[in-house]
């Protein structure tokens, strides 16, 4: 399954993540999230219509998250459900993120 | 940064298949190797791979076993070649791994059993030492099925060892540092925190639910968590049943340690994740950002393989003769009292041990231990304790846990060093056992303590007059025993539910019922009940040394008289929180008396005693006075019962701190005449536990003055506690 989907909106580029986000999938988003943040991208990420996230998922979300700092590069995500929420929260990197309800909400804060 | 490279490397390596090490090229198990490092020990994730080391001195051969996670059988099997092999130590990098993925072991074989020390076994998939991180057991209580039976013991691999990702963001973490006669320790376990439906936390009974109830602690002016056992234990190991219920019981306390590197699992809400050493890692983040330090409580004097009849899950099926203490004939020397005791004075396992306490000091910034049965370690190779336990000291010594809080547990199974007798290389505190005995006997009215509750009330000066007062950890309960509130309520002990047909636990607990066995609705009892646990905490954080508060007792948590609880994983052990609402009352004097010993430097001396007064800085008493019925005059006889303590101690801004502390255990009330204070300085009633709440205790800055400024009548079984300020 092909689980990215690209689209730019202006400035920033959309990554729609589907299905399960784990040890088989993650490196390929993982790569390509790092190719869009060294140029200085700002990313969106739609985390709304994943079924599942393993531990390796989550990781390839807070690398992300690092490959931002010190890059210029921008992240957020977007339609996280309560349980991926809570499994931030409970690790302890919930608060490095920008999290919006629709990608719309997204776009415009990552526009600003 | 590094951190980044960690992580993409080996991923990277596993899609594009690199080729074998262009050295060697050399490919084992179908995999690309190259030589190991040999050093550190355990796991590493390195340029390409993961580099493999593990130690054992008398194996023949070793072979590294890989798994896929949770599957039940090995894609690869790769034995050492011999020159991956330096001395006792096994390393290899395997090339190309996702980490993610992966899951090891270990195979050793080497002369079996009947050799009398060793007890190597090929079938067997073992543990690494090291790992920290294992799998297998993320939901508390249950086995995986793929597990050995006794039947079939080789079967399947339990406690599968894994490397979980070490990029927690620690931000800008520091340690409190809390300087020692400033701490308040509150000892608890993570899951029994919170895990009652009561604790309504999103994640009961895990480090996540823990953090959640962090606010709780600093409201009750708590500045230092004691965790009982967090690294990984198997609470399945415990054969027993409740013979009432027929019901499993656990080994809930979790004192038999599995993976000494590797957070439990079980404890996370995430550990089915794999993420417990994030989750953990949050928690003592999210404590240090709440004032409090992270203690871990540790046990190395046994392991959770048990005696002979014991499972082989690491230690034992790596290198037994190395690992355990071992009689003449082979057999394991049960010193602990738990099967087998861990030898920590051969050099390897002290490094071990050393490896394993800066691993949780560097990599998760705890910021101290209490060694349980610390007294196992300080023996030498013939079981007799050495004059210079070279483990202490190294422990004492070492720059990576410099400012670590190091706690002596004082249990020696055979009582080898009593408190005060552990050499302590000005490091060492120590769980003070003679606090908490005359403690015990001073408050339910033996005749004769009171004289040594005065030696324990300023720091145990003969235990440790040259460490100071730091050095005494003093306690009324601990997880070890009835809580406070059985402590006033029963004579003896009521394990009965424990399986051993109440045998277990300690049958001499210098407990007194206040008048009735058990619960009780005789208003009288009741109220002394009260009394006599309000009695106990006033002595517990007036005196010098540093308080140590068991978890539920600031609400009178009640384990129906079970007082060896390490097997009951249910209501019995576990945190009411309803309680915070009927016990309200007692919550607030615990508050208040925490408070006030934060408010009061003449509490929290770091240096004894002397009994003078500094003139030259113009102090108005000496630094302790004993009082009787007439001040300055305190009866030293056999048949008192009465201890009245003055302390002094100038504030930080050179002001007079003066507390007045009048234990009366005896069952008649006393007419007591006061130390004169000088104009115009009066004194102040902080806490009374005759009078009924909330005027038991007050807020610091909020004592009434006493109507009287020179008498005060103490209740029968009563403490007063008193403090001097301008009227």
């Amino acid at each position: 399954m092909d689980i990215v989907h690209e689209t730019t909106a202006g400035q920033v580029v959309v990554l729609e993540l589907e299905g399960e986000l784990d040890c088989s999938t993650a490196p390929a988003v993982r790569r390509r999230v790092a190719q869009l943040l060294a140029r200085g991208d700002r990313l969106l990420l739609d985390v709304s219509a994943l079924t599942g996230v393993s531990g390796a998922g989550l990781r390839t979300l807070l690398l992300a998250y690092r490959r931002t700092v010190g890059s210029g590069g921008r992240v957020a995500l977007a339609g996280v459900s309560a349980d991926h929420a809570e499994i931030m929260l409970t690790t302890g990197f919930r608060h490095f993120f920008d999290c919006f309800e629709t990608v719309a909400d997204g776009l415009s804060a990552l526009a600003a | 940064m590094s951190v980044l490279d960690d992580e993409a490397r080996p991923v990277q390596a596993a899609e594009e298949q690199t080729c074998a090490d262009p050295d060697t090229g050399r490919y084992i198990g179908g995999l690309p190797v190259a030589p190991g490092r040999g050093h550190p020990f355990g796991a590493t994730v390195v340029d390409g791979g993961v580099d493999f080391c593990v130690y054992s001195g008398r194996a023949a051969a070793v072979t590294l076993v890989l798994y896929r996670r949770g599957e039940p059988e090995p894609f690869a099997e790769l034995p050492f070649p011999e020159d991956f092999r330096s001395g006792g130590v096994f390393a290899m990098t395997v090339l190309g791994l996702d980490v993610e993925d992966l899951e090891y072991g270990y195979r050793a074989a080497g002369p079996a059993w009947p050799e009398p020390c060793d007890r190597f076994d090929e079938r067997l998939v073992l543990s690494d030492p090291y790992a920290r991180a294992l799998s297998g057991g993320e939901c508390w209580g249950e086995r995986p099925a793929a597990v050995g039976s006794p039947a079939r013991p080789t079967a399947g691999y339990r406690h599968r060892a894994f490397v979980p990702p070490e990029d927690f963001d620690w931000e800008d973490d520091r340690p409190p540092r809390i300087p020692d006669t400033d701490l308040v320790i509150y000892e608890a376990h993570v899951r029994g925190f919170t895990q009652h439906p009561s604790a309504g936390v999103h994640h009961p009974g895990t480090f996540a639910g823990m953090v959640q109830k962090l606010p709780y602690l600093q409201e009750l002016g708590i500045n230092c968590i004691e965790l009982m056992p967090v690294f990984e234990y198997d609470e399945c190991g415990n054969p027993r049943r409740d013979p009432a219920t027929g019901a499993r019981l656990h080994d809930y306390w979790g004192y038999n340690t599995v993976g000494f590197f590797a957070p439990k699992a079980a404890l996370a809400a995430t550990g089915r994740l794999g993420m417990q050493s994030d989750e953990f890692r949050n928690l003592v983040k999210q404590a240090h950002r709440a004032g409090i330090a992270v203690i871990l409580d540790v046990v190395f004097s046994h392991t959770a393989e048990g005696g002979e009849q014991g499972p082989t899950i690491s230690f034992r099926g790596l290198d037994n003769a190395a690992y355990y203490m071992l009689g003449a004939d082979g057999s394991h020397l049960n010193h602990s009292g738990f099967g087998n005791t861990l030898n920590c004075n051969d050099p390897m396992v002290r490094g071990f041990v050393l490896d394993c306490l800066r691993h949780w000091a560097a990599h998760y910034h705890v910021d101290g231990f209490r060694l349980d049965l610390a007294g196992v370690l300080g023996r030498g190779p013939n079981g007799h304790p050495p004059a210079d336990p070279p483990l202490l000291e190294t422990i004492a010594r070492d720059p990576v846990l410099r400012d670590c809080k190091l706690i002596a547990g004082f249990w020696g199974a055979a009582g080898l060093y009593p408190p005060g007798g552990l050499p302590d290389y000005c490091r060492w505190s120590e769980w003070n056992g003679r606090y908490r005995d005359t403690a015990r006997r001073f408050l339910r009215g033996d005749e004769g303590a009171a004289r040594d509750m005065a030696t324990r009330f300023v720091g145990s000066p003969d235990l440790y007059g040259e460490r100071g007062t730091a050095a005494s950890v003093n306690f009324v309960t601990s997880h070890d025993g009835f809580t406070l509130h059985d402590l006033v309520s029963y004579e003896h002990k009521r394990n009965e539910a424990n399986g051993e047909h109440g045998l277990d636990g300690e049958s001499r607990n210098l407990s007194w019922n206040c008048g009735a066995e058990g619960p009780s609705d005789d208003p009288q009892v009741v109220a002394l009940r009260r009394r006599q646990m309000r009695n106990a905490l006033l002595v517990l954080f007036t005196a010098h040394g540093v308080p140590m508060l068991t978890a539920g007792d600031e609400v009178g948590r009640t384990q129906r008289g079970n007082n060896n609880a390490y097997c009951q994983d249910g209501e019995l052990s576990w945190f009411d929180w309803s309680l915070l609402d009927q016990e309200a009352d007692l919550l607030r004097f615990v508050r208040r008396a925490v408070a006030f010993r934060r408010a009061h430097p003449a509490l929290r001396r770091p240096v004894h005693t002397t009994g003078q007064a500094n003139g030259t800085r113009g102090d108005l008493f000496p630094d302790v006075s004993w009082h009787g019925t007439v001040p300055w005059r305190p009866d030293w006889s056999h048949h008192n019962r009465l201890l009245a303590v003055m302390l002094y101690d100038r504030t930080a801004k050179g002001g007079h701190d003066c507390v007045y502390v009048a234990m009366n255990s005896y069952w008649e009330r006393l007419e007591l005449k006061l130390p004169a204070l000088p104009h115009p300085l009066s004194w102040h009633l902080f806490a009374d536990t005759a009078a009924k709440p909330p005027h038991d205790a007050y807020e610091p800055g909020e004592e009434p003055p006493l109507p009287d400024r020179a008498r005060l009548t103490v209740g029968p079984r009563s403490t007063v506690v008193l403090t001097a300020r301008r009227f």
